[in-house]
């Protein structure tokens, strides 16, 4: 597959952001609610044997999946603004009106800091739920031994 | 290409080829989520094992938490490094790369079951 080659001829249609936009904004909502609920349903769990560390983290969490929430739908408009008043220049889509292609508006897909920092938020989770699963098992087999 | 005077982070990614189809971009960007999904419950199911403290041998319990948080820590590495990938060679034409995770995830999926299966017999 080569990217952006063998154009199609220009089309009156409206590109079909009807379902890949959606589709894409559907899977970061789906992300900042599993975020937001794996945190709270993990400080709840937590929270009888760690206290407050349990309680801070489950916020935390539940803070950046809101966060993750937010920030999703300000990404779905501006995907949506960008594809439908992209010239014809690109593939697949024409303006419908030219004048709102104004020089504020973005030309371009955005950039991946939003999925880095969730990307990096979630490889932290992981390392220090790997510092909680080995701390408890070591003070399970304390209070065993 | 016209566009903001800043380049898209990141610029390993965005600075060189050309625009690819926009669903393909967006496609990539939906399969990065899922591996962050797919994360998140790999992690989420370690943390559970250990916190809710099930009635199974206590070594083989903690063994399939650790793959499973292990496994959890490896799966955001995929989701970046492979969507940076896959972007890449979207914007140079070039042929797309395999995730290399999702085979070993998969492996890790059956030996976790396999664990608790052991841990549940020998309790």
């Amino acid at each position: 597959m080569t990217g952006g080659a063998t154009p199609d001829p220009p089309s009156r249609e409206r590109f079909d952001d009807g379902l890949q936009v959606e589709r894409t904004a559907l899977s970061w909502q789906r992300t900042g609610l599993a975020i937001t609920a794996g945190s709270l349903v993990g400080a709840r769990l937590l929270a009888p044997g760690t206290g407050w560390w349990g309680i801070g983290l489950g916020v935390a969490g539940a803070l950046l999946g809101l966060f993750v929430l937010v920030r999703s739908g300000i990404r779905h408009r501006h995907v949506h603004r960008v594809l439908t008043t992209r010239l014809s220049t690109a593939p697949h889509a024409v303006p419908l009106d030219v004048a709102t292609a104004s020089a504020s508006a973005p030309t371009q897909l955005p950039g991946a800091v939003l999925p880095a920092v969730v990307a990096a938020a979630v490889l932290i989770a992981g390392l220090v739920a790997l510092g909680y699963v080995i701390a408890a098992a070591t003070a399970a087999a304390a209070s065993a031994g | 290409m016209s566009g903001e005077a800043r380049g898209r982070f990141p610029r390993r990614v965005f600075g060189r080829g050309s625009e690819p189809d926009p669903r393909f971009t967006l496609a990539n960007e939906r399969t990065f989520l899922a591996w962050i999904r797919t994360s998140l419950a790999l992690i989420a199911g370690g943390v559970a094992l250990e916190a809710l403290g099930l009635p199974m041998q206590p070594g083989l319990r903690l063994a399939a938490s650790l793959v499973l948080v292990l496994a959890g820590i490896l799966a955001p590495l995929q989701a970046w490094f492979g969507w940076a990938r896959v972007e890449q060679a979207m914007r140079l034409g070039r042929a797309l790369p395999g995730s290399v995770l999702t085979a070993p995830l998969a492996v890790v999926v059956s030996v976790v079951g396999v664990l608790l299966l052991l841990g549940y017999a020998l309790r």
